[in-house]
C-alpha cells in the first residue's frame, strides 16, 4: 500500500465520508437540496447512517444551544481530512488556557493526577486577596515526604477543617498546575529522544473517562 | 552551639562528598551504548507493551513505531482504563479520547534543535558520569544497563537498559539523590523489525475526540528573562511570541524544563507540586504595577527550579509578554 493510501483514515466502516459530510452539512445548514435528499435517503436504508444522523442531530442541537462557546468543535467533515489540512479554520477559543489544557487531558482522558501540592506560606498575606490570604495562613500541609514512592494514590495533603472556599481555591490551583504538567509532558514527547514515552507520565491513571 | 554548627557543617560536607563525589571517568563503552540507544529509538520500526510505574501507580501501554518515507510515525495507547491514544504523525501530535467524534484545535507545541548526537553526548558527560553495568535480561532480551549518574544536585540520575542487539531502550529509571527510584518505564514485550500492520498506524477516529496539536520548530534565542542558566542547561525551544502564555524550554541533554510566563491580575500564593520525578513550581512576580506568573516544570530536583526562578530578571517580563 502506498504512503498516500496509508494516510487515509478509516473513520467508519459502514459509511462513506461523503455521506457523513452530507449529513453533517445538513445540520450545519450548508447542504444543498440534492445532497440533503441523497444523504437522508441513504440514512433511511442504513442503520449505521441512521445512528450517525441521530448523533449529529443531538450534537447539532447541543451546539446551537451553546452558541459559540464550543467554537472549536468541528463536525462538518472528515476528521482526518481536517487533521491533515494545515489550513483548517477554527474559531478562536476564549476559554482560559489552563482550563482548556486541563479539559483536553482531564475531561477527555480521565487523567486525574496524584500529586502533592503545597502552598508557600511565606508570602506577605497583606498583599493577597482575603481568600488567598486565608489560604496562605492555614498552611496547607505541603509535601513533607522525602520519597514520592511512599505516597498513596490520590493523596493530597489537606487539613480536615478547610472551608469550602479554601478547598475550591486549592482545587483550582491544583487544576492549573496539572495543566502545566500535562503541557510539559507534551513538550518532552515533542523534543525528547524517547518518542512519546514521556506521555506515560500523564496517562498513569486507572480512572475512567467521565 | 558553635560545636553543633560545626558538626552540622561537617555532616553536610560529608553528605555532599558522598552524594556528589568527584565524578569518575565515564566508561567509554557506556558512551557507545548511550549513543546507540539515542539513535535506535527514532530510526527503526518496533512495537511493544510497556509498564510505567510511579509509586504504587502503574499503567500498561502499547507502543507502535514505524518509519515511513523517512518520517517516524508513533502511536501510544493506554491499555488500562479508557483507550486513550496519542499519535505523532509528521508535524502533528494527535490525542484521541473516547467521546463524540470531533476535531478540536489543540495548541502549538514548540520544538527545538537538540545538539547533534556526538555533541550531545559530550555535553552530557560534563554533567553526568556514565557507567556500564553487568548484562541482564529485560523483556526476554539481553540488555546492558548504563547509568547516567548526576554530578550535582541540579539533575536526577538515570539508568537505562539497552537492547544488546539494537540499542533500543528496554527499561529506564529516574533516581533521586539517595538512589531511590522515582519512576520506571519497562517494556514487558517488544517486537523489533517485524512489519507493523498498516492499520495500526492510521488514525481511527471512530468514536473519538481528536485533539490536534501542531509541532512548531522555534529555537529559543536570547529572549529569555533568565539571567543565568544552571550549569549544563541550554535554551532549546520556545512557543510563538503572540500566545497568551509564553513558553521556553531548556535542557541539559537529558532532562527537560518547561518555563511558562503569563500576565495575571494580582499576587497569588506560591504553588509547588510533584509527581514522581516531575516537579512544578509556580510563583507570581511583581514588576511595577504588573504581575506575572512564572511556572516551571521538569523532571529535575526542586533546587533547580528554585534556582531558575531566582535568576529571572523581572524587568524583562513586560517586554516578553507584550512582545
Amino acid at each position: 500500500m502506498s504512503q498516500d493510501n496509508r494516510d487515509l483514515v478509516r473513520i467508519n466502516t459502514h459509511m462513506t465520508d461523503k455521506i457523513r459530510e452530507s449529513l453533517s452539512a445538513l445540520y450545519d445548514g450548508q447542504a444543498d437540496e440534492l445532497e440533503a435528499r441523497r444523504a437522508l435517503n441513504e440514512a433511511a436504508h442504513d442503520p449505521a447512517l441512521a445512528d450517525q444522523w441521530q448523533r449529529y442531530s443531538m450534537i447539532g442541537d447541543m451546539l446551537r444551544q451553546q452558541g459559540s462557546g464550543q467554537a472549536d468543535i468541528d463536525l462538518s467533515g472528515s476528521i482526518m481530512q481536517k487533521i491533515e489540512n494545515k489550513a483548517v479554520e477554527v474559531q478562536p477559543d476564549t476559554t482560559h488556557w489552563s482550563r482548556k489544557w486541563f479539559a483536553q487531558a482531564a475531561v477527555a482522558a480521565g487523567v486525574a493526577f496524584t500529586l502533592l501540592i503545597g502552598l508557600n506560606a511565606t508570602q506577605d498575606a497583606a498583599t493577597v486577596s482575603p481568600q488567598l490570604a486565608e489560604q496562605t495562613q492555614i498552611q496547607l500541609a505541603p509535601s513533607t515526604a522525602a520519597n514520592p514512592l511512599a505516597l498513596q494514590a490520590s493523596t493530597i495533603a489537606r487539613p480536615a477543617e478547610q472551608s469550602p472556599a479554601v478547598q475550591a481555591i486549592q482545587a483550582q490551583l491544583q487544576k492549573e498546575i496539572q495543566a502545566y504538567m500535562i503541557r510539559h509532558a507534551e513538550h518532552a514527547a515533542a523534543n525528547g529522544q524517547q518518542g512519546l514515552l514521556p506521555l506515560a507520565r500523564v496517562m498513569d491513571n486507572d480512572q475512567e473517562s467521565p | 552551639m558553635k560545636l553543633n554548627g560545626f558538626v552540622g557543617a561537617a555532616l553536610a560536607a560529608l553528605f555532599v562528598s558522598v552524594a556528589y563525589a568527584a565524578p569518575v571517568a565515564t566508561d567509554p563503552m557506556a558512551e557507545k551504548v548511550l549513543a546507540q540507544m539515542s539513535s535506535a529509538f527514532k530510526n527503526r520500526a518496533w512495537s511493544g507493551m510497556m509498564m510505567y510505574t510511579r509509586g504504587e501507580q502503574s499503567v500498561s501501554l502499547q507502543f507502535h513505531q514505524d518509519v515511513v518515507g523517512g518520517k517516524t510515525i508513533e502511536r501510544i495507547e493506554r491499555l488500562s482504563g479508557d483507550p486513550i491514544q496519542v499519535m505523532r504523525r509528521g508535524n502533528w501530535l494527535l490525542g484521541l479520547y473516547p467521546g463524540n467524534e470531533s476535531l478540536r484545535r489543540g495548541h502549538n507545541l514548540p520544538t527545538g534543535s537538540m545538539l547533534a548526537l556526538g555533541q550531545r553526548i559530550q555535553h552530557i558527560k560534563n554533567h553526568y558520569t556514565l557507567e556500564l553495568g553487568a548484562p541482564t535480561r529485560v523483556a526476554g532480551r539481553s540488555a546492558t544497563p548504563i547509568t547516567l549518574r548526576a554530578n550535582d544536585q541540579y539533575r536526577y540520575s538515570r539508568r537505562y537498559w539497552c537492547d544488546n542487539e539494537t540499542g533500543l531502550m528496554l527499561r529506564s529509571q529516574t533516581l533521586n539523590h539517595s538512589g531511590s527510584v522515582l519512576e520506571q518505564f519497562e517494556f514487558v514485550s517488544i517486537e523489533l523489525g517485524a512489519p507493523i500492520d498498516e492499520d495500526t498506524l492510521v488514525v481511527d477516529a471512530q468514536g473519538m475526540q481528536v485533539f490536534r496539536h501542531a509541532l512548531v520548530e522555534n529555537t529559543l534565542t536570547e529572549s529569555t528573562p533568565i539571567i543565568r542558566l544552571p550549569k549544563g542547561f541550554m535554551p532549546l525551544g520556545q512557543g510563538a511570541p503572540d500566545q497568551e502564555i509564553i513558553t521556553h524550554l531548556f535542557s541539559d541533554g537529558v532532562a527537560l524544563v518547561s518555563v511558562f510566563y503569563e500576565q495575571v491580575a494580582g499576587p497569588a500564593p506560591e504553588v509547588t507540586a510533584f509527581q514522581g520525578p516531575t516537579r512544578a513550581l509556580s510563583r507570581v512576580l511583581a514588576q511595577g504595577t504588573d504581575y506575572f506568573k512564572v511556572t516551571l516544570v521538569g523532571e529535575v530536583p526542586e533546587a533547580l527550579l528554585k534556582g531558575l526562578l531566582e535568576q529571572i530578571d523581572t524587568t524583562r517580563l513586560p517586554g516578553l509578554i507584550r512582545g
